[in-house]
């Protein structure tokens, strides 16, 4: 895209450029949930030793203190040259940022940019789902701890991570969202059990909580007590919003990847498949000006309604693209056994649930953005 | 860099930005655009209103009193458009003068700038100007007024820029309550002026942008009002906007229209190669989609949106003609589809 051009953007573009084509080439992403996890940690490492990852947080914390724009230039780069995005926990890390106490930013934030540890969230519960300010684990204090006590579900990644970031009720059982805190809790703890379950795609990325009186310390406590509901909100928005995802990174390499096999088979692709091909192709460099757009809207993170039309965007691209994976990808069948193109295919699908289901973003954008009455 | 210090970034808008916007919708409404009422007086007077308030040059070069900048024309047209214009607008006062200025050329300019002529503008429906004939009995895009006024047609052919005074266009013109895309017939030109290839192109991006622009303003406009109803309109002893049904309707035709002013602001904000390419991204995207935003402002609106007394249908009949004009969602999804490397079969 390259609508606006600074010379130090300029040089920033090509010299990331440089780096990846000195990189390349690059593997395809593991279908195996341990490959795929190995996988991305170390192409993250490799990224922040070479100063690529979150260039936008202080450098300190081992970012480089620009503007987000550059976040969006090392998704383009990356997309264009082929290589996946490895931001997992980036949204993690800028909760810290904006929400961590000194000691708090410290301790977690380098080691979750450079892949050293990995997190999940504990979140959604079984009864508290689009929900959120419904949930019933509890968190008390005694003496020197909080005791947390639930049930957590759709927890991703979570046995493979070493912190969750939980929300947790500190208030009276009917104070909604204005009783909830976060924690940051260690995954080894004692009187937590994690479980993972298969998906539909075979992988075992979800996985559910069970916290029996979970001993964390007082510092385990994110922002204030009580507190939690805008932290929660900020965290749903970083993980939707254009800010940290790598999305569009992905949806790059893997409409690139769809079309070069169009053109080696072009004989065997229909025409209404190349059509819808380049449709595809036009939406996603407008998703790009869009999220452009968006990253320049504020210096300063943005953490408002917007992120929702973002998102919906975003999950119409990807499933679209999920769709045309799989029809030119015509051997495949959705047998348990999955390639590259079903798992995308049936992993995209999740896309309209995961961080507030599509139909949340709808209702979002229709009370707060355009203002309409409550139901 | 504007005047305020502020780098304009992908788009965005500063506060002198917003501030031209305001006064452009109020303009607008003063000249009764809005008011859907049709007379052929309204639309001459609106018509010099605008050109009193010196909006019918807004298309020429900066450098000679136009927008002072690309951005700049898009927010006008947008403004404008919102407001549903009565006018044509974006043909008269912002493509033709801008093709007529990259041309050096005064003649028609200044009919059209104190609102004594109307333009409109031709190209072939593969938008190539080097067509091998004369501009004669082609299906053109065009865009044309329809209450009595000089109407002035300018065409590219080859290098040449030929205008016919009082063009004869073929039946068929009318077929639109605003305006109407035609086909026509052989009428007598004479060439006014050379405009070499390059600025052609130019030239075109920057009309594709402005279409792409006004059908931004349609959609927001419709938008406002289905927004505006679903407020108001009470049953079942509730306003219908509270409920997901009729709110998730607008919540996609919000997001569509976010989409399109996403594509139209950065294009408008870019400059060097990407430039064409963007303003062709957004034509597409707001050729996409400003149809379905409409018609759902038709839905929201029940029987009432279907009357010919309520403007909303003027949107959507407008809609259709900035839909075609210079290449509907089909034709660059074909255009992209050869970019792409592959021929369309």
């Amino acid at each position: 895209m390259e609508s606006i051009k600074t010379d130090e953007e300029s040089w920033f573009r090509a010299s990331l450029r440089d780096w990846l084509s000195e990189r390349q080439p690059f593997d395809v992403l593991p279908v195996n949930d341990d490959a795929r996890i190995e996988y991305l940690s170390s192409w993250q490492k490799e990224l922040f030793n070479a100063g690529w990852m979150c260039v936008s947080f202080p450098e300190k914390y081992g970012g480089r203190g620009l503007p987000m724009a550059y976040e969006a230039i090392v998704q383009e780069e990356l997309g264009r040259a082929g290589a996946p995005s490895a931001f997992h926990y980036a949204y993690v890390a800028r909760v810290l940022l904006d929400f961590g106490s000194p000691e708090q930013r410290e301790r977690y934030i380098r080691p979750a940019l450079r892949g050293d540890e990995r997190w999940c969230q504990g979140f959604s519960e079984p009864d508290a789902g689009s929900d959120l300010a419904a949930i019933r684990t509890t968190a008390h204090r005694r003496e020197n701890t909080f005791v947390i006590s639930g049930q957590k579900v759709w927890s991703s990644r979570a046995h493979w991570s070493q912190w969750c970031l939980l929300l947790a009720r500190t208030g009276p059982s009917d104070s909604r969202h204005r009783g909830l805190s976060v924690f940051i809790v260690p995954t080894d703890v004692r009187g937590l059990t994690i479980r993972p379950f298969r998906q539909m795609t075979g992988g075992l990325e979800f996985a559910e909580l069970f916290l029996d009186d979970v001993e964390v310390p007082l510092e385990s406590l994110v922002g204030a007590l009580h507190g939690g509901w805008e932290i929660a909100m900020a965290t749903v928005s970083y993980e939707r919003g254009p800010s940290d995802v790598g999305t569009i990174a992905d949806i790059q390499r893997r409409l690139h990847h769809v079309i070069s096999r169009c053109a080696e088979n072009v004989t065997n692709i229909s025409p209404q498949i190349l059509l819808d091909l380049a449709r595809l192709d036009l939406d996603v460099q407008t998703l790009q000006s869009h999220i452009m757009r968006g990253l320049y809207r504020d210096e300063v993170n943005v953490i408002d309604s917007t992120s929702s039309v973002d998102k919906i965007l975003v999950t119409d691209i990807v499933q679209r693209l999920g769709h045309l994976d799989m029809d030119v990808d015509k051997a495949t069948t959705l047998s348990q056994e999955v390639n590259e193109s079903s798992f995308e295919y049936l992993y995209g699908r999740a896309a309209s649930v995961y961080g507030g289901s599509a139909q949340i973003q709808r209702n979002i954008i229709a009370q707060r953005i355009l203002g309409l009455p409550r139901s | 860099m504007n005047e305020d210090g502020n780098i304009r970034v992908y788009g965005n808008l500063t506060g002198s930005d917003q501030f031209f916007v305001d006064s452009i919708d109020d303009l607008a409404r003063a000249c009764g655009l809005g008011d859907g009422q049709l007379s052929s007086d309204t639309r001459a007077i609106a018509w010099s209103k605008l050109s009193k308030a010196g909006f019918t040059s807004i298309g020429l070069p900066a450098s000679a009193g136009g927008a002072a900048s690309t951005l700049e024309a898009t927010l006008a047209v947008e403004a404008f458009s919102r407001r549903l214009p009565i006018v044509p607008f974006v043909t008269t006062c912002v493509i033709a003068p801008r093709l007529l200025g990259l041309s050096n050329l005064n003649v028609p300019l200044d009919e059209i700038v104190n609102h004594q002529t109307a333009c409109i503008v031709g190209m072939d429906t593969e938008l190539r100007s080097a067509a091998p004939e004369p501009p004669s009995k082609r299906r053109r895009y065009v865009d044309v007024p329809t209450w009595p006024i000089h109407i002035n047609y300018l065409a590219l052919h080859g290098e040449n820029l030929l205008l016919a005074r009082e063009a004869q266009l073929a039946e068929g013109t009318t077929f639109d309550l605003l305006h109407g895309h035609a086909t026509s017939n052989d009428f007598s030109h004479t060439v006014i002026g050379v405009l070499p290839y390059q600025k052609q192109a130019e030239w075109l991006s920057f009309a594709l942008l402005m279409i792409a622009a006004e059908l931004l303003g349609l959609m927001q406009g419709a938008l406002d009002m289905a927004v505006l109803y679903a407020s108001e309109r009470v049953q079942f002893g509730k306003p219908i906007g509270s409920y997901q049904a009729i709110q998730h309707l607008l919540a996609d035709a919000h997001v569509n229209t976010e989409s399109v002013r996403s594509a139209v602001r950065v294009a408008a904000t870019s400059s060097g190669e990407s430039h064409s390419h963007l303003a062709e991204i957004a034509k597409y995207r707001a050729s996409l989609c400003a149809i379905p935003v409409i018609e759902t402002a038709l839905q929201v609106h029940g029987g009432m949106g279907h009357t010919f007394e309520y403007p909303l249908h003027r949107y959507l009949r407008r809609a259709h003609i900035m839909r075609a004009l210079f290449g509907d969602e089909h034709f660059w999804v074909s255009n992209n589809l050869q970019k792409l490397g592959f021929n369309a079969r």
